[in-house]
């Protein structure tokens, strides 16, 4: 093991999925603070992603109105226009679909990519272990904003490299989650016998392992999510991040912070709304932590 | 306990070089070098001009060499010199290492100082008002961009109530108090950072505890709730915690990027991105090696602590 | 859940012991503002300030600025009439938005922002004193004569570096060999040129071979010393330009002594030159920090020497929107380049003074790759026409420039020695746009996808040039082109769209540029820009050579303007450059800050300044 981090501590408890009680687990979800209201900005979000036009009330990109440029909230335009006369409801909308995208993306390579390597590495253990977590050690070595602008300046800006670059941030924590899990869940009683049964190894992790770290995996999926959000808009305010015309939320923050003294509604808008939807992921990250871990429950009635 | 701490300085040695050779293999993959951009942008330059400030830079050796010529140095101290100032680099790291030592200090006794008490209120009370408004206080620093936090802070506590001084940097050496005063406004706003995970800490760390056996054993016994709750839920969630803060330095470092930048404070950070982006390498090279080693002695001292504290946890 | 966590005692306390932290905390805050230094302003005079002599946009200048100054004798430093009495004493703090690199001149690659208060130039581009046109005044260089083959310099007498070298005539020969023959002096191109021995000095520095960077021991034979006072420089050609580079801060004259001791590494970080202050400290990142030269050769209004101000600190302030709000918080009193967006608060602003000039800014342009043959519009170079008609310069000066922006037209702005009304420009006009396109396509239909041209527009990673793009796009889309945006950080761009002599860049289709605007010599920009010479040729084609050399040499003001005009026709005709919109250069002061006239480019004279 070359490192106890916190989160290898707490996956090495065996967690296999709660998911069974549906009830008790949802009621235990419910209860932790905000996750009710969390779990509603992320469906409206996720609502906005898959129909954007039909809640825009113009074309964020094309519909450009010099002449009512940084106004600010009115009849015509709920949340005001922002510098090219542009309406800022619209490509809230259209934001909210780039940022989920960068989220799930991202995350998604971080997992799909880290908790392979973890598995492999925790059950396979030997050389292919010590390959597996320097990669990881590496990565998580150097300060995040400074990888992500390097990986951004190779590749060229944009939002593609970025949800790579972000991507490839996240792939320790998944790693070390997946790794001291794998750990501590291969000395168990069912999966020796699977092995002595000659389960093949690939099964194994399939059907045994992976089940296990199914929890806290979600857990920081979730927490990821807000990150990779945020981290959108730090790479937009240092220039490598998503390329006009593209309305991201990061993009919008980053501009309008040069308006705030014309039109603080242009930069106030998108900051809120990156706010809330991280604020509603680490919400609801907290209350998956808290529904699926047995030793939270006690503190719950 | 020896023996696990040599293997572990023994096992950083080779993520070490592997983050050196990524950092010089970044020579490859960004486009653009500095002679040109020396010269590209706003002289009427000549052919000669630009050879001549490769030849001077060293660029036109193949970069396996430099890169062996570089490891060779650098393990005897010497960093090499900006291809943008010609300074010896050591001169740099001495200057303003301690400058991001010192706000990244400050910014993490802001954290803590925000995170311990929204934590405790949130364990003692979980689920209710003050758990929520602790919450989003301490994550609403992570949720929010920090150039955006740092503008608002800018704008309400330098322009609007004109509290402290909008940004600039004065040498500790120079005067204390300006220093301090200056620095005020960037450890808020990186502090407030770090907040979120440390509150989200303190109050699993305490939920979990608190309701453990022990805990409610000592408040069978009698003792004041204080008693219970400081003396030994505390001590006992106090470990995590330090855990969690050793964890942060990747990006607490990370952080002071844009803090620096937005404030002006010549640090690290601001001199990683600035050597990035105008491709003075040898400054990149150095500057990585110095962040990656700082992020993987801090891990090590949290597992340390961790280890030491917590004689359940088997190590192989 | 356990009693104890109920327990109100227990969540009392901890409020109380919250809200006292709170307390004591925002007690502790207020403490230390109040010792903040008083850069606020204390008790302001009411604003009986006068009012510096801006300079208002003429139509045409005057006298001929560029001419060779008929021998003059040097004038001594007049004050400002209206401006009241001068004060002495007092720290101006200035803000400087990018960072120095050497406070080296010839090898600084700012435009001498934030240090030229070190140096005395040869000469100054000011406005005249009936403030009617723009005019080369003596500086270090007391007088001149230009001649076909030679040029003659007579230095000022009586005048000494920081460090008590005399400046005269070794000292000129040697920081003239130094600017014009160190391969890495910024204007080593510009004035090489019109050398004669520059082919024998040029293989003497070839057989140098490694020429030692760091002291540069050597001696030109184009360069004579004639006597203590007089420098003759040999000239292959006429070279009128001559003395509107020697106003440049690249050529500052800079103390041979102290650079000799020190090396070059070491002089850069701690200069000495003959200007109104001296060096006292640079820290990196940071500040440039200078204090009163007591030995100054000129004299203010009261008969003793200038400058008036005891100490400039200039900070680097990298961020636009906190430059502003550091002058507004009083903690700095002088910065340049307010935003466009802004100015319409600063000017109302009474404890500011807000200036700007018609003849100085930024022209925003856009180049096409005329040498690419996967371009559109290389292939079919009618096509750049369209773009000249389709784009609508005056909603992006305004959306974009607010107040400082207007509506591009050609190189050279009212003002400028080579403006001419006669000279062609392109007005838009949506529909011929519209059918230039058509009717490239029904020549070319495999040019088109869905319709339109696709095209690639290449910008630098900065937020104008990206909000620039975004209209653009928009533009161009109403026209028929499918614009796809890329945008580079600078040093991908540099290496993409720049073409240095002898290092082709890559190719493109079309970027967004953007270009200074000063009062020096046409010749400047022109073989910057379009000349094969040049450092900045983004068409990465040079039809203009000729004319451009041809206007630069001769002496005749008449014919230089002719050959001028001549170009701008040619350029209208080849169209490789559109001028969308210019930005008005401007600067921004506090009202205690007296007596600021601005001068060419970044070059803020603050020896005249004086603070209340």
């Amino acid at each position: 093991m070359s490192t106890l981090a916190l989160e290898d501590r707490s996956a090495g408890r065996v967690n296999v999925a709660r998911f069974a009680d549906a009830r008790a687990f949802t009621r235990r979800l419910l209860r932790t603070r905000l996750v009710g209201p969390s779990l509603a900005v992320i469906l409206l979000l996720s609502i906005f992603s898959l129909f954007p036009r039909q809640f825009s009330l113009f074309d964020p990109v094309a519909d450009q109105f010099y002449a009512k440029a940084n106004q600010g909230p009115s009849l015509e335009h709920p949340l005001g226009t922002d510098y090219l006369g542009r309406d800022i409801s619209s490509r809230i909308v259209a934001g909210a679909r780039i940022s989920m995208l960068v989220g799930v993306i991202s995350v998604g390579i971080g997992l799909v990519v880290g908790v392979s390597f973890g598995v492999l590495g925790g059950y396979l253990g030997g050389w292919i272990d010590t390959i597996v977590m320097r990669l990881a050690d590496v990565i998580w070595a150097f300060p995040s904003l400074i990888l992500a602008l390097a990986i951004t300046s190779a590749l060229g800006s944009g939002i593609g490299n970025a949800m790579i670059a972000i991507g490839v941030l996240n792939v320790p924590f998944f790693a070390r989650l997946a790794r001291g899990s794998t750990l501590s869940a291969r000395e168990l009683d069912y999966v020796l016998a699977a092995r002595t049964l000659g389960s093949t190894p690939l099964r194994i992790m399939v059907r045994h392992l992976l089940p296990n770290i199914a929890a806290p995996v979600i857990v920081q999926a979730s927490l990821a999510f807000g990150v990779a959000v945020t981290t959108e808009a730090s790479l937009s305010f240092l220039g490598v991040g998503a390329k006009p015309p593209t309305p991201s939320w990061g993009v919008d923050l980053q501009v309008g912070y040069q308006y705030l003294s014309n039109n603080a509604v242009q930069a106030l808008v998108p900051g809120t709304a990156i706010v809330i939807c991280v604020l509603a992921f680490n919400f609801l990250g907290d209350g998956l932590r808290t529904a699926l871990d047995p030793k939270l429950w006690q503190r719950q009635h | 306990m020896t023996a696990y701490l040599g293997r572990r300085l023994i096992e950083m040695v080779p993520v070490v070089i592997l983050v050196t050779a990524v950092s010089f293999g970044l020579i490859f993959v960004l486009p653009g070098d500095p002679a040109m951009l020396i010269i590209g942008d706003r002289s009427a330059g000549s052919p000669e001009l630009y050879e001549s400030l490769r030849r001077d830079l060293g660029l036109d050796r193949p970069v396996y060499l430099q890169y062996v010529d570089w490891l060779g140095r650098v393990v005897r101290g010497d960093f090499g010199k900006s291809t943008r100032d010609r300074e010896p680099i050591v001169n740099g790291l001495k200057v303003r290492l301690p400058i991001t030592l010192e706000l990244s200090a400050l910014a993490m006794l802001l954290s803590l100082a925000i995170a311990i008490p929204a934590g405790i209120l949130a364990a003692v009370r979980p689920n209710s008002i003050w758990d929520a408004l602790g919450s989003i206080v301490a994550l609403g620093g992570i949720a929010m961009p920090s150039f955006f936090l740092a503008i608002l802070l800018i704008f309400l506590l330098a322009v609007q109530f004109q509290l402290l001084p909008p940004s600039g940097f004065e040498r500790f050496t120079d005067s204390p108090g300006r220093n301090l005063q200056l620095m005020i406004l960037p450890a808020v706003t990186l502090g407030l950072g770090l907040a979120g995970p440390l509150m989200r800490q303190v109050r699993s760390g305490l939920l979990e505890i608190l309701g453990q056996e022990y805990i409610t054993t000592a408040r069978a016994k009698g003792l004041r709730p204080r008693v219970v709750l400081l003396g030994h839920a505390l001590r006992n969630a106090l470990i995590p915690i330090i855990t969690v803060i050793g964890l942060q330095v990747g990006r607490l470092l990370g952080g002071t990027v844009i803090v620096e930048t937005m404030f002006g404070i010549p640090g690290i950070g601001r001199w990683a991105v600035d050597s990035i982006l105008l491709r003075d390498f040898p400054v990149v090279q150095a500057v990585c090696l110095i962040m990656a080693i700082g992020v993987l002695l801090a891990n090590l001292l949290a597992d340390l602590i961790y280890a030491v504290v917590d004689p359940r946890i088997a190590y192989r | 859940m356990s009693e104890a966590a109920r327990d109100p005692r227990l969540t009392r306390r901890r409020f109380l012991v919250l809200t006292s932290l709170v307390v004591s905390g925002a007690g502790l805050l207020q403490a230390c503002g109040q010792q903040a230094p008083a850069a606020k302003p204390a008790e302001s005079k009411p604003a009986e300030a006068a009012k510096p002599a801006a300079p208002a946009a003429t139509t045409a200048p005057a006298a001929p600025a560029a001419q060779p100054a008929p021998a003059q004798k040097p004038a001594d430093a007049k004050p400002a009439a209206a401006a009241g009495t001068p004060k002495r004493g007092g720290t101006l703090t200035a803000l400087v938005q990018n960072d120095w690199t050497s406070l080296d001149p010839p090898f600084e690659i700012g435009a001498g922002v934030g240090f030229n208060m070190l140096f005395e130039g040869w000469v100054r581009l000011e406005r005249n004193d009936a403030n009617t046109a723009w005019e080369f005044k003596p500086a270090l260089l007391a007088e001149w004569d230009l001649k076909p083959d030679q040029a003659t310099l007579k230095l000022q007498p009586g005048v000494k570096f920081h460090d008590g070298t005399p400046w005269d005539a070794k000292a000129a020969k040697w920081n003239l060999d130094r600017t014009i023959f160190h391969p890495q002096s910024r204007l080593r191109g510009n004035l090489a040129i019109a050398l004669d021995a520059s082919q024998e000095d040029q293989a003497a520095l070839d057989r140098l071979k490694t020429p030692d960077l760091d002291t540069f021991d050597f001696s030109s034979k184009a360069i004579e010393v004639v006597d203590d006072l007089t420098v003759r420089i040999r000239l292959s050609r006429p070279w009128a330009p001559l003395i509107s580079t020697l106003s440049e801060a690249a050529t500052y004259p800079v103390s041979p002594t102290a650079f000799a001791q020190a090396g070059k590494a070491a002089f850069g970080k701690a200069p000495v030159g003959a200007g109104p202050f001296k060096f006292v400290e640079w820290v990196p990142n940071t500040r440039v920090v200078l204090e009163k030269n007591p030995d100054y050769w000129r004299k203010g209004a009261d008969g003793n020497a200038l400058p008036y101000l005891d100490r400039i600190v200039y900070r680097l302030v990298i961020d636009d929107s906190v430059r502003l709000l550091e002058l507004k918080s009083g903690s700095a009193q002088f910065m340049e380049s307010v935003q466009g967006k802004d100015i319409a608060q600063v000017r109302n602003d009474p404890s500011m003074v807000f200036i700007d000039s018609a003849e100085q800014g930024i022209s925003r342009r856009l180049t096409f790759d005329g040498k690419n043959p996967a371009s559109p519009f290389v292939k079919h170079p009618e096509l750049r026409k369209a773009m000249q008609y389709g784009i609508d310069r005056e909603a992006l000066a305004k959306t974009l420039g607010f107040d400082s922006g207007t509506p591009d037209k050609t190189l050279f702005p009212p003002g400028h020695l080579a403006h001419d009304p006669n000279a062609p420009f392109y007005a838009p006009d949506i529909p011929k746009a519209q059918q230039i396109v058509k009717d490239v396509l029904a020549k070319d239909p495999s040019l088109a996808v869905n319709g339109k041209i696709p095209v690639m527009l290449t910008v630098i990673s900065r937020a104008v040039d990206r909000q620039q793009s975004e209209i653009l796009k928009q533009m161009a889309a109403n026209i028929g082109f499918d614009l796809d945006i890329e945008v580079l950080e600078r040093a991908a761009y540099v290496a993409k769209i720049v073409q240095l002599p002898g290092k082709p860049g890559a190719d493109y289709h079309i970027s967004t540029v953007q270009n200074g605007v000063t009062l020096l010599d046409p010749d400047s920009s022109l073989r910057a820009y379009f000349h094969s010479a040049g450092g900045q040729n983004y068409p990465h084609v040079n039809p203009f050579d000729e004319i451009i050399d041809k206007a630069a040499g001769t002496y005749d003001l008449a014919e230089r303007k002719k050959l001028y005009l001549d170009f701008m026709k040619q350029d209208y005709e080849q169209s490789l450059m559109v001028y969308m919109w210019f930005q008005k250069y401007n600067w921004l002061h506090s009202a205690k800050v007296k007596n600021f006239v601005p001068g060419n480019g970044g070059l803020w004279n603050l020896s005249t300044v004086w603070m209340e």
